[in-house]
């Protein structure tokens, strides 16, 4: 164990020169490689966080317009069936209104038309009641009942009143005393002497009288001179009940309708 | 059997000895020059890299490291010198498997210039970063008394580092010798294993107490200012 110092002088030249060497080939070289590599990777996550910054900034905004139209699709939606809602309300308040107003329609049509059912019924029945009197009229009248009638229309004449009796004397004037008896029978001469008695009283004049014979009326005599006429019969009498009966009863729609018309 | 492979002389001119310890040294040091030329010459900065590639970076990596962790200072200038102490060490003592071979850390001569390469490495690079005021201050702390115990712990240092790897080296290439001559086969095996790991924890011993004396050579002037900086990082 002994030291050669030649050899420590050339072993400390041999260290110092693999130091140098390995500076060169080693350590430099290595050590760039390597802060070029930390550098790229420092880079590379720099930017990987620029990247994942980016994109949680953009899954952030994508969240807050998808929250946004969520939330703007909701108040859509509740809108939509508030209107709906009210829609549906108002039709169904329209609905009703028209079904009331259907409704009450209906009835007043029901109720008038009921009215006027009643109403046409009374008046067929009055109808079939004048008819069937004229119809009984007609089948009972005969000689005797003539005599009956011409007596009925001389009372008649006896007492008509004095602006009666004188719109028959203008009349008579003016058709130069002629007049006209109408009935349904043929009169016996002893009658027609009777009428033409009370007809010249009635005038002061002496009438010219033409006898006809008509079927106009169930039963009766009728004076006619110009337009005045002077009567007595069945007719006239249902021709006022029927007046009477037309006053009280209630008239339908149609029948107002045709008077309307009329 | 020699002691030494200083007494393996291969060629002899007056006063030098061309011995193994030297030839070796060439050997070992064209071997790093070679494969570090090698590896060096095309090297990726991508992070697809070749395995002696990857291997270099993970030394060079590692021994920064340890400089940044005991000097707490950049490692770029204390790192081809430690890291060289370091590298060659663990070279020499990893190729004692090789037959033939005798490694030249098992030569004092060549700790001791390791270690006198120690020695002179820790004021330079004192007075480089403290200045040399700076640096001889420190032989006065903390009171001037300690001054000869101070510079007297630098030379009993310097020796121990020398005769620890000498010892170490010199007694495993020893050991085995022997043990070849006794026990021809398996025990030799496992003590050169061994071996393997002595070398390589000499070497790491080797480095680190380098790196502690020059760390300490250089943060002499600033204890304070680095001990705050200490309970800072604590905190």
């Amino acid at each position: 164990m002994e030291i050669n110092w030649v050899t420590v002088a050339a072993q400390i030249v041999n260290f110092l020169f693999l130091v140098w060497l390995l500076r060169k080939f080693l350590y430099g070289p290595i050590t760039r490689a390597m802060v070029a590599r930390e550098e790229k990777i420092r880079k590379r996550l720099d930017d990987a966080a620029n990247v994942k910054r980016q994109s949680e900034e953009e899954t952030m905004r994508l969240r807050k317009e998808r929250d946004d139209f969520s939330d703007q699709k909701e108040q859509l939606l509740i809108a939509a069936r508030e209107d709906a809602e009210t829609l549906r309300r108002t039709l169904e308040n329209e609905a009703r209104k028209d079904i009331e107003k259907e409704r009450e329609n209906w009835s007043r049509l029901l109720h008038s038309e009921k009215e006027d059912f009643f109403v046409d019924l009374q008046q067929r029945v009055a109808q079939e009641f004048f008819a069937l009197a004229e119809t009984v009229f007609v089948e009972l009248a005969d000689k005797n009942f003539e005599r009956g009638v011409v007596k009925r229309f001389l009372e008649n004449a006896a007492a008509l009143s004095v602006g009666d009796i004188e719109k028959l004397k203008v009349a008579a004037r003016r058709e130069k005393f002629r007049g006209q008896i109408l009935s349904r029978f043929e009169l016996p001469p002893d009658e027609r002497s009777k009428i033409e008695g009370a007809v010249n009283n009635v005038i002061g004049e002496k009438m010219t009288i033409q006898y006809l014979n008509t079927n106009a009326f169930a039963s009766g005599v009728r004076l006619r001179i110009g337009g005045q006429t002077l009567e007595w019969s069945v007719a006239k009498y249902l021709d006022g009940l029927r007046n009477r009966l037309e006053e009280e009863l209630p008239v339908s729609e149609s029948t107002e309708n045709k008077r309307a018309a009329e | 059997m020699r002691i030494s492979s200083d007494e393996w002389i291969f060629w002899s001119w007056r006063w030098f000895d061309l011995n193994a310890t030297i030839v070796f040294t060439w050997v070992i040091m064209a071997m790093l020059v070679v494969i570090s030329f090698f590896v060096t010459r095309r090297l990726s900065e991508t992070e697809e890299i070749s395995g002696l590639q990857n291997f270099l970076e993970v030394l060079v990596g590692g021994l920064s490291d340890q400089i940044m962790d005991i000097s707490r200072q950049e490692p770029g200038p204390y790192l081809p010198f430690v890291g060289t102490l370091f590298i060659f060490i663990a070279a020499a003592n990893s190729l004692s498997v090789v037959p033939g071979y005798v490694t030249p850390t098992g030569s004092l001569s060549t700790t001791t210039a390791l270690a006198l390469s120690v020695f002179v490495a820790v004021p330079i690079f004192g007075v480089a970063a403290l200045g040399i005021g700076g640096y001889l201050k420190q032989y006065l702390h903390p009171t001037p008394l300690m001054a000869p115990f101070t510079i007297l712990s630098e030379f009993s240092r310097t020796v121990a580092l020398a005769i620890r790897l000498y010892g170490n080296a010199m007694s495993g290439a020893m050991i085995v010798a022997i043990l070849i001559s006794i026990t021809p086969f398996f025990f030799p095996v496992v003590m050169q294993l061994l071996g393997l790991l002595t070398g390589l924890i000499q070497a790491y011993i080797f480095a680190v107490l380098a790196m502690v004396y020059i760390a300490s050579a250089a943060q002499a002037g600033q204890p304070e200012k680095h001990n705050i900086k200490m309970m800072n990082e604590e905190v």
